[in-house]
């Protein structure tokens, strides 16, 4: 974003949040043994490319496509989307985990609104070659990056097609959180799959706070402000660890065996395996945020 | 093409107006529900809030309850689709509004038949965006200020798709009676 919106500074997460833009070529899928465990054939296909940001909002162009000829007129081929996997809320306590949903500026909407026209989500009549040749000339946005834009557009189509993998139950997006704080502490989760990986994931520890707008400061913020001690520290890498260990193997159980048991900084790590568990086991639902 | 109708106050689409509108009912003096998560179930196949123990009182204004009286609203969530689901715009969702008459050895009525229809918003998420409204029943299903109202859905599935299931909280909802 050319503005941000987010309640909090910059941080740069390096082991968490990798701050280029990435095409997802194998990403979430680069584990060698997926193409053994692969039960599902998928008809369609997607090439996607997507800005992961240090501020938790993840910016993804996708171009869907049916992999056999069909007589469905209704396939549509590009999408642009953002999703903050970090923060849920503004620092006014208002929900704004979304571009363009509740809680967006006038001008966001406004961008979103000529996006959506240059990749025609009205009629899907717009070609790959259409767009492969549009430059920063062709549209003109007020506070979503146009470079940003411009350059996802043009590696998802010049990369090649998503891998492909089982995970088939998952949403799209999800941010989920435990729903009570137990000893003072909850876990929040926040992902992107895509034909049956995962491609991004974000987990922080969120502990209440009464003076907080929403209710609750992040364990992210205390590494960024240097307020965090140093068990906390400690977890929070090793949650880092996890989160990258979870979208490069594409497995939510990623060394559950050696982490299960662990309990840092008074964060204990069962509770997010089992977290973990009943999303692998679309058994979420006591997550979803109200 | 298809017919749009008048789009229900809250769509899965923040849409500013439509979320404008849906602040105003949701501020004034009718009868509402809490809102609550749709069920996990398989597309293709109707999920029935009877079935499961999901029906939910409301209060009218008036001493008789018309199908026109009540009404089922949408509100966001923070979980998509499935990835394995197909983008088109082809998808619908069936729900129906009904008044549950078990109690009395009446039939159950329906109170309304909604369709909602699947395309990109401009936030760029696949979702319904636009609700119509093939049917509002113009009698009276209940003869008290009192509805016991459940929601059926279906979520109609698109060739391609590599999966029938329905997550737990695609839809998350909220019973209203005038």
């Amino acid at each position: 974003m050319k503005n941000s919106n987010t309640s909090c500074s910059i941080f740069k997460i390096t082991t968490l949040m990798i701050s280029l833009t990435c095409i997802f070529l194998t990403a979430g899928c680069n584990n060698k043994d997926d193409d053994n465990s692969k039960a599902v054939e998928w008809d369609f296909s997607k090439q996607i490319s997507r800005q992961i940001n240090d501020d938790g909002w993840v910016y993804t162009f996708e171009h869907f496509y049916m992999k056999e000829q069909t007589d469905d007129v209704g396939i549509i081929p590009f999408t642009f989307s953002g999703i903050n996997l970090r923060y849920v809320y503004n620092a006014s306590g208002e929900k704004a985990w979304q571009l363009g949903g509740e809680n967006s500026s006038v001008e966001e909407s406004a961008d979103l609104e000529k996006i959506a026209d240059l990749l025609d989500y009205q009629n899907q009549t717009v070609t790959p070659d259409d767009l492969k040749h549009i430059d920063v000339d062709d549209i003109e946005l007020s506070v979503i990056d146009e470079n940003m834009f411009v350059d996802l557009v043009h590696q998802a189509l010049e990369g090649e097609p998503h891998k492909e993998s089982d995970k088939y139950l998952l949403p799209t997006y999800a941010i989920l959180a435990e729903r009570e704080f137990i000893d003072n502490y909850k876990f929040q989760i926040g992902f992107l799959s895509e034909l049956g990986c995962v491609d991004v994931i974000y987990i922080d520890v969120l502990y209440r706070s009464d003076e907080a707008n929403c209710g609750y400061i992040q364990l992210s913020d205390m590494i960024d402000s240097n307020s965090a001690s140093a068990e906390q520290i400690r977890a929070f890498d090793l949650i880092s660890d996890i989160s990258q260990g979870i979208a490069a193997n594409n497995d939510l159980m990623y060394n559950k065996n050696e982490n299960k048991q662990s309990i840092i900084g008074n964060i204990d790590f069962s509770r997010l395996y089992n977290f973990l568990e009943d999303i692998e086991n679309d058994d979420y639902m006591m997550y979803i945020i109200e | 093409m298809k017919k749009r109708m008048k789009k229900v106050l809250f769509t899965f689409a923040t849409i500013a107006s439509l979320a404008t509108n849906a602040v105003a009912f949701t501020a004034s003096a009718e009868s509402n529900t809490s809102i609550f998560h749709s069920r996990a179930c398989t597309a293709g196949n109707w999920w029935s809030g009877y079935d499961n123990n999901d029906i939910h009182s409301v209060t009218a204004s008036g001493s008789n309850i018309y199908g026109g009286d009540v009404q089922l609203y949408f509100h966001s969530t923070t979980v998509g689709l499935p990835n394995s689901f197909v983008k088109s715009t082809s998808r619908t969702a069936d729900f129906e509004l009904k008044e549950d008459d078990a109690s009395s050895n009446n039939e159950n009525e329906i109170a309304r038949k909604i369709t909602g229809h699947f395309s990109v918003s401009n936030a760029g998420y696949y979702q319904i965006t636009i609700l119509s409204y093939p049917y509002t029943n113009p009698a009276c299903i209940e003869s008290n200020n009192v509805a016991e109202l459940y929601m059926r859905m279906k979520i109609n599935r698109v060739s391609g798709d590599t999966s029938a299931n329905v997550p737990y909280g695609l839809v998350r909802y909220q019973f209203h009676a005038d």
